[in-house]
């Protein structure tokens, strides 16, 4: 069967699904150590799918190269390094962190964006209501505030 | 110019988006710097299978861009280990969460 058209996409299917295998393996083994591993696996199943496209020096590069040193100085950082704490993983979190208005919170794009503005009244209530840093204005006291709300 | 049959160009592309989504969530659901780092290098992983497929047509300029990419790649991961050292070395944590509360 060596030579016809059908091995071609075969090995590259083969390949595929063990490239996603070792993937989501990454992200998903306890021990960051065997994670590591797994990626290491990932850049040598690359370099493979790689090669059998056709590109021969970039695969031979990526497993020299990336695997060789990078992710061998990954394994060798985390091996030393030991046992880092524990590690919380929350399903949910990719779902909080894709909501538009959490990623802003998160990433404080607003709070750079409402730095010119935080001493204004308007400035104020965003800092508070996404969580930033607030600082009080010369000449507006928090009490003053403070009142103004309580009156309304 | 290398021949590549589009089935196999589109099973790399098919690898590449699944590789590539599940770096994004490991990304997003840890709080573990070195397995963000990790994931990061599963999204490059992904990308690489993404575009030096596309690039086939013109091999040289496939091979250039694909050294060119890992080299920097390599590099970044070496960065970005030493920064994560220096974290662990200052704050006594590894937790993107720790170090949100603790304002770094």
């Amino acid at each position: 069967m060596s030579g016809t058209s059908f091995d071609l996409p075969l090995f590259v299917a083969v390949m595929g699904v063990a490239a996603v295998a070792s993937a989501y393996l990454v992200i998903r083994a306890r021990d960051l150590v065997y994670a590591s591993v797994a990626l290491a696996v990932l850049g040598s199943l690359t370099a493979s799918i790689l090669a059998l496209l056709g590109l021969g020096i970039v695969a031979a590069y990526i497993v020299l190269v990336y695997v060789g040193a990078a992710v061998m100085f990954i394994i060798i950082t985390i091996s030393m390094l030991g046992p880092t704490g524990m590690e919380e993983q929350e399903a949910m979190r990719g779902v909080i962190v894709a909501s538009p208005r959490r990623f802003r919170a998160y990433t404080g794009l607003w709070a750079e964006a409402l730095r010119p503005l935080r001493s204004t009244r308007f400035g104020q209530r965003s800092a508070r209501r996404l969580g930033g840093p607030q600082q009080v204005p010369p000449g507006f006291s928090a009490d003053i505030h403070r009142s103004g709300r309580h009156n309304r | 110019m290398i021949i590549v049959d589009q089935l196999s160009a589109l099973i790399a592309f098919i690898t590449s988006a699944v590789v590539i989504a599940i770096g994004s969530y490991g990304l997003a659901s840890s709080n573990n710097l070195l397995r963000q780092l990790l994931s990061v290098e599963v999204i490059f992983n992904g990308l690489l299978l993404l575009v030096l497929p596309i690039l086939i047509g013109d091999p040289y300029m496939a091979t250039y861009f694909g050294i060119v990419v890992v080299s920097i790649a390599s590099v970044e991961v070496v960065v970005v280990v030493a920064i994560i050292l220096a974290f662990m070395r200052a704050y006594r944590t590894l937790s993107s969460s720790d170090l949100e509360e603790k304002e770094v």
